[in-house]
């Protein structure tokens, strides 16, 4: 049977295919190099902070409006208003904890302050461009001997206990400990 | 066979017929000193009354306190009675003796303190203050008033004048920026009846007058319900925090007693239930209190100089 030049380009094509794909399956065994399909996941991660911190920046700006205008009462009545629409969200807790250590609620502060760490680990995280690691460190400083010297007055009073329990947690979560 | 037959027919035969009966007068006599030995002390369970300020209405404070009076009775075995009482009739009732213990405003505590040497037992934990409260004065959001000079000329609504966080609070608040409430407002006024801290936030709600008295407790607490929301009002200025409603105990309340009353009050906790008419409630839940905090008399003094400034009792001069 006889072959036009037709059949025989065929013949090469096809053949030069086979043969880059045979070496195509061969580098990429060896090298382990894929091709990529979409964001890297420190990129996935990196647009999920830089959202998240957009949208906590957009919620939460009429409170630190309010705050920069010396109404800490007004945000807290706005964060009241903000936790019906976002309940559990560790934000809130973060920024009452600090409005109520300046407002003299020293032990309910710090509960808020730990309840905000226990929802969100990024406002301990030294990487995260959420973390309050120097407001925390400032509280532990001034209120944990403050709040040491009253529980040893006052031996009976839980409510200095669980403050000063809540202190150490704190402590603990910035020098490293987990959950 | 009579009773008294039958118990004989069971002892040994020596035993002569005199005898057996002298044996069951003696076990019958023996029975009926126990039942009145167990009466007796039912009787004589000690019976005391606790005095609640009624906060909104005499109902509510009942609904309230009902559980946590039950449940400090199985834990003194003492018997409480739950007394509502009119904040404005408190101080007379107490000192007529109608009640030892009592529940009231931190006010009411200062003046009992200073007047009958009430004894601070604890304060009550409620909203984001915990054992603390302030008082706010607010304005409508659309109104431009915005700051405590702009008080001046206007229609104010205040709570009742024994309200440290509706009233004393806030009349402060003014004559601190200079501003006197009964010369310096064009008009104010106090609601009548129950729920007044509702009253005179809706006053200003709904446009009535310009600009009210109210406690920061119950302005959180109508938002968290969905009443009414943050956009709604400014807020003008607020107080410093001071203790909130406190339990204490009459001079003459034994130390022991009093001392076993407080433990009772800061052992309680959101868990602790009691059975109160056929159910089993959470005691902290149903009185709306988030625990109890035992202050110091000291802690008090700020409302002191609050009352002192604004001439109001007890320390109040004609």
């Amino acid at each position: 049977m006889s072959r036009d030049r037709f059949d025989i380009l065929t013949i090469v094509a096809l053949a030069g295919v086979a043969l880059l794909t045979v070496l195509l399956l061969v580098s990429g065994g060896t090298s382990g190099v894929r091709l990529p399909t979409g964001p890297s996941q420190a990129t996935e991660r990196a647009l999920q902070e830089r959202a998240q911190a957009a949208f906590l920046l957009d919620t939460y700006a009429p409170v630190d409006e309010l705050l920069a205008a010396n109404k800490p009462g007004e945000a807290l009545l706005r964060l009241e208003q903000i936790e019906r629409d976002l309940p559990g969200e560790g934000h809130t807790a973060l920024l009452r904890g600090g409005i109520l250590v300046r407002q003299g609620a020293l032990t309910e502060g710090i509960g808020e302050y730990v309840r905000a760490v226990k929802l969100r680990a990024d406002y301990v995280d030294l990487r995260s461009p959420l973390q309050r690691r120097v407001e925390f460190e400032q509280l532990l400083a001034t209120a944990l001997p403050q709040l040491q010297r009253r529980a040893q007055e006052n031996p009976d009073n839980p409510q200095l206990s669980r403050a000063l329990r809540d202190l150490h947690y704190l402590q603990s979560r910035l020098a490293g400990g987990c959950e | 066979m009579n009773p008294v037959q039958k118990v004989s027919s069971m002892l040994p035969n020596p035993l002569t017929r005199p005898v057996r009966v002298l044996f069951v007068i003696l076990c019958l006599a023996l029975l009926v000193a126990a039942a009145l030995v167990a009466c007796d002390r039912t009787v004589t369970r000690q019976k005391m009354r606790i005095g609640y300020m009624n906060c909104n209405s005499e109902q509510e404070t009942v609904a309230r306190f009902g559980p946590l009076t039950t449940w400090l009775s199985q834990q003194l075995e003492i018997d409480f009675e739950l007394v509502p009482v009119d904040t404005q009739e408190f101080t007379e009732r107490f000192n007529a003796g109608e009640f030892a213990f009592t529940h009231s405003n931190p006010l009411l505590y200062i003046i009992l303190k200073k007047e009958k040497q009430l004894q601070l037992l604890a304060t009550e934990m409620r909203g984001r203050y915990g054992a603390r409260t302030a008082g706010s004065i607010i304005s409508r959001k659309d109104s431009g008033i915005l700051t405590l000079d702009d008080l001046r000329g206007k229609r104010m609504m205040f709570g009742p004048q024994l309200a440290p966080s509706g009233y004393l609070a806030q009349y402060n608040l003014m004559l601190d920026a200079g501003i006197d409430p009964e010369r310096d407002l064009a008009y104010y006024a106090i609601p009548q009846g129950s729920f007044k801290h509702e009253k005179v936030i809706y006053s200003v709600y709904f446009g009535q007058y310009d600009v009210a008295a109210a406690p920061s407790l119950d302005l959180e607490t109508m938002i968290r319900e969905g009443k009414i929301s943050a956009d709604d009002f400014n807020i003008i200025a607020e107080s410093p925090i001071f203790p909130y409603c406190s339990f204490g105990a009459a001079a003459s309340v034994p130390a022991e007693l009093a001392s076993r009353f407080r433990q009772a009050l800061i052992s309680l906790t959101p868990e602790t239930t009691v059975a109160y008419q056929g159910e089993s409630v959470k005691v902290l839940g149903a009185a709306w209190i988030d625990g109890f905090d035992p202050l110091v008399d000291s802690d008090y003094d700020l409302l002191r100089e609050m009352a002192k400034k604004a001439n109001m009792p007890p320390y109040q001069e004609y």
